[in-house]
């Protein structure tokens, strides 16, 4: 940590202890995010400083009995450092873009709340400097995620009419939806299917429609835990590893890798994980000669069969005319 | 040594926050702890320093003179209108959504950027709180090695140079937007090279991208619509149409941007039917349509044909037993 860093902190950190009387130590050290020993240093430093003069009356005072006794703070003195810092235009931005993306993902009322509160903190940097960085999430109609929302709160079982791409069908499973998530500029349903009696991800831009069925949604433990990544609940059984070449290797940045090597010829070895033999045999057919299968040795045998099939096709379809 | 040094940082902005008046260098020099007992030479440089560092910080250091008569004696002041954060009060709900906004950013800098925004707010007594809005999960990631120091220049206003798509000529590009789309990061900038705007995809930068001159040392158009301009430079839409015979309740995403054709052509394959999909030649168009496999076959034209053809030939050598 660095002075110019501790300092940043200071100033927050003074508005925030005056305005917080009494609070314990365990708990601005958790709203800070550092530890209780580094938070006492932070308070050592505190209060040698103050107004210019060095007399005692100049000096930040804390109640340091009540810090190592009781476990709360009690700091007065400094009423000149009342308020924060303004944002920077680095905080300012970031927070803008993580909200905008709760705006995106949001329906009704909590979207309304999102672009209400994006406006003021806009407005407190300038309109000019908040265009500098922006972002787009799939996310379908608003319509569609409000309808999702309302289920969600009100504890409702859906009915999706949904285009899968893995099997290249549309299905109308029946789910008890939990939470609406965000991976790589797609937002997807988290939800409890019926049919397959599991934790299922849906890509909202691909649900056509959701009706509610009139039934209750049932109780269900262990969603998968959202901020731990994709996928995490699969086995090793699932990985896949490929080989890519120099011009496939973008695939890496868009689907769910577990670990990517890079290659001198500046393709990739890749581990990726499978929750669809049939997402395999598509991405497969997608990547054409990009692709060599590394490990299972027989994971692509289902592609070349459907590629095998295709030609047949294109022989029949050249017989008949 | 670093514990002394932040509190001479501490005590420096509030002397200077707590003067009307700008400071001169000796005032300061006698009032603020830290800089007693130092030479000449050896206040200058931490003057210097620590004065570099608080406008890093964001603290806005004034320099000035009290008497417009006389502007040698130079003097230093923060005005507090400036410095502190103006006031700000947000509804709860807008309160829950801040809370959710805490947990979007899963590129480690921009996290604790959203982190230090949200410590300030806390320190005026504005809660967010994440669990009002728990089932809402939108992540933002930024894995391109090319983010931070393409995020650091577009917000300075700074000029880079990189090499793009394995190319060896250098780049120099005034950054005007990042965009982040369909799980992407793009920098929108005038090419200095080309004289025009380019956009560029961060994950094909072959070099990082390098600061060229000084912050602040070109203008971003006004005027200039950038999000629309975003859009045209991005890859071009459909401008070719295929036939393509589908097999039914198969491919919904293509059946879905296509029309059924009407009467549907004779002979075709049993359970199939044709349709007519609008595609953008040079897009992932043959990748889309091999990926379906027997499901999605192309009537026509000739050329697309022959380009899936070719690319399941591919598979079956990539994949196939004899492969």
């Amino acid at each position: 940590m660095t002075s110019q860093d501790q300092t940043a902190r200071l100033l927050t950190l003074l508005p925030y202890l005056q305005n917080h009387p009494g609070v314990t130590v365990a708990d601005t050290a958790r709203t800070f995010d550092i530890t209780p020993a580094q938070l006492r240093k932070d308070l050592d430093i505190l209060w040698m400083c103050g107004l210019p003069g060095g007399l005692p009356g100049d000096l930040i005072e804390i109640d340091m009995d009540a810090v190592e006794g009781e476990g709360v703070i009690r700091l007065s003195n400094a009423e000149y450092l009342s308020r924060p810092m303004r944002f920077t235009l680095d905080e300012a931005t970031s927070l803008i873009i993580a909200l905008r993306a709760v705006q995106e993902v949001a329906a009704g009322a909590a979207a309304d709340a999102a672009g209400s509160a994006l406006a003021k903190l806009e407005a407190s940097v300038g309109t000019d400097e908040v265009a500098r960085v922006s972002i787009a999430v799939a996310s379908g109609p608003e319509e569609l995620r409000q309808v999702i929302a309302d289920a969600i709160a009100q504890g409702q079982r859906l009915r999706l009419d949904y285009d899968g791409q893995a099997r290249g069908e549309s299905t109308t499973p029946a789910v008890d939806p939990a939470a609406i998530e965000v991976r790589d500029g797609v937002a997807y349903l988290q939800a409890w299917s019926v049919d397959r009696d599991d934790w299922r991800t849906y890509r909202l831009d691909r649900i056509r429609a959701a009706q509610p069925t009139g039934e209750p949604a049932g109780r269900h433990q262990g969603l998968p835990n959202l901020a731990d990544g994709w996928f995490n609940d699969l086995s090793a059984d699932n990985e896949v590893i490929l080989e890519l070449t120099a011009t496939a290797r973008w695939v890496t940045e868009y689907y769910p890798t577990r670990e990517v090597w890079d290659l001198p010829d500046g393709g990739a070895q890749a581990t990726f994980v499978v929750s669809d033999p049939d997402w395999l045999t598509s991405f497969l057919l997608r990547l054409g000669d990009g692709a060599r299968v590394i490990s299972p040795p027989d994971a692509g045998a289902a592609a070349a069969d459907q590629a095998l099939a295709a030609m047949a096709a294109y022989r029949r379809l050249d017989e008949m005319s | 040594m670093a514990p002394r040094k932040t509190e001479r940082l501490l005590n420096l902005t509030i002397a200077l926050l707590s003067s009307r008046r700008y400071l001169p260098r000796e005032r300061i020099r006698d009032m603020v702890e830290g800089y007693a007992g130092l030479s000449d030479a050896a206040f200058e440089r931490a003057f210097e320093r620590d004065k570099d560092e608080l406008r890093k910080m964001g603290i806005p250091v004034e320099t000035g003179s009290n008497d417009a008569l006389f502007d040698d004696e130079l003097g230093y002041r923060i005005v507090r209108a400036d410095f502190e954060l103006p006031p700000v009060s947000f509804t709860p709900d807008e309160v829950a959504a801040l809370g959710s906004a805490a947990q979007v950013w899963q590129h480690a800098s921009s996290a604790e950027r959203t982190a230090h925004a949200l410590a300030r707010l806390r320190a005026v007594g504005i809660e967010p709180d994440s669990s009002r809005l728990a089932a809402l999960a939108p992540r933002v990631s930024a894995p391109e090695p090319a983010f931070e120091p393409l995020w650091q220049a577009t917000l300075s206003r700074t000029s880079v140079g990189f090499r793009y798509r394995g190319g060896t000529e250098d780049r120099v590009v005034e950054p005007w937007r990042l965009t982040w789309r369909r799980g992407a990061w793009y920098l929108l900038g005038f090419d200095r090279g080309r004289d025009a705007p380019r956009m560029f995809k961060l994950s094909r930068m072959s070099t990082l991208p390098e600061a060229i001159g000084a912050a602040g040392d070109y203008t971003v158009p006004t005027g200039v619509d950038l999000a629309e301009l975003s859009r045209s430079l991005e890859p071009s839409g459909p401008d070719s149409a295929a036939t393509v015979a589908i097999r039914s309740g198969r491919a919904p995403g293509l059946r879905r941007r296509g029309q059924l054709v009407d009467p549907q052509p004779r002979p075709l394959l049993e359970g199939y039917q044709a349709w007519c999909v609008d595609y953008a030649t040079g897009g992932d168009f043959v990748a889309e349509v091999a990926s379906a496999g027997p499901d999605v076959l192309v009537l026509a034209p000739e050329s697309l044909r022959a380009h899936v053809q070719a690319q399941l030939a591919a598979v079956v050598a990539r994949h196939g037993k004899q492969g």
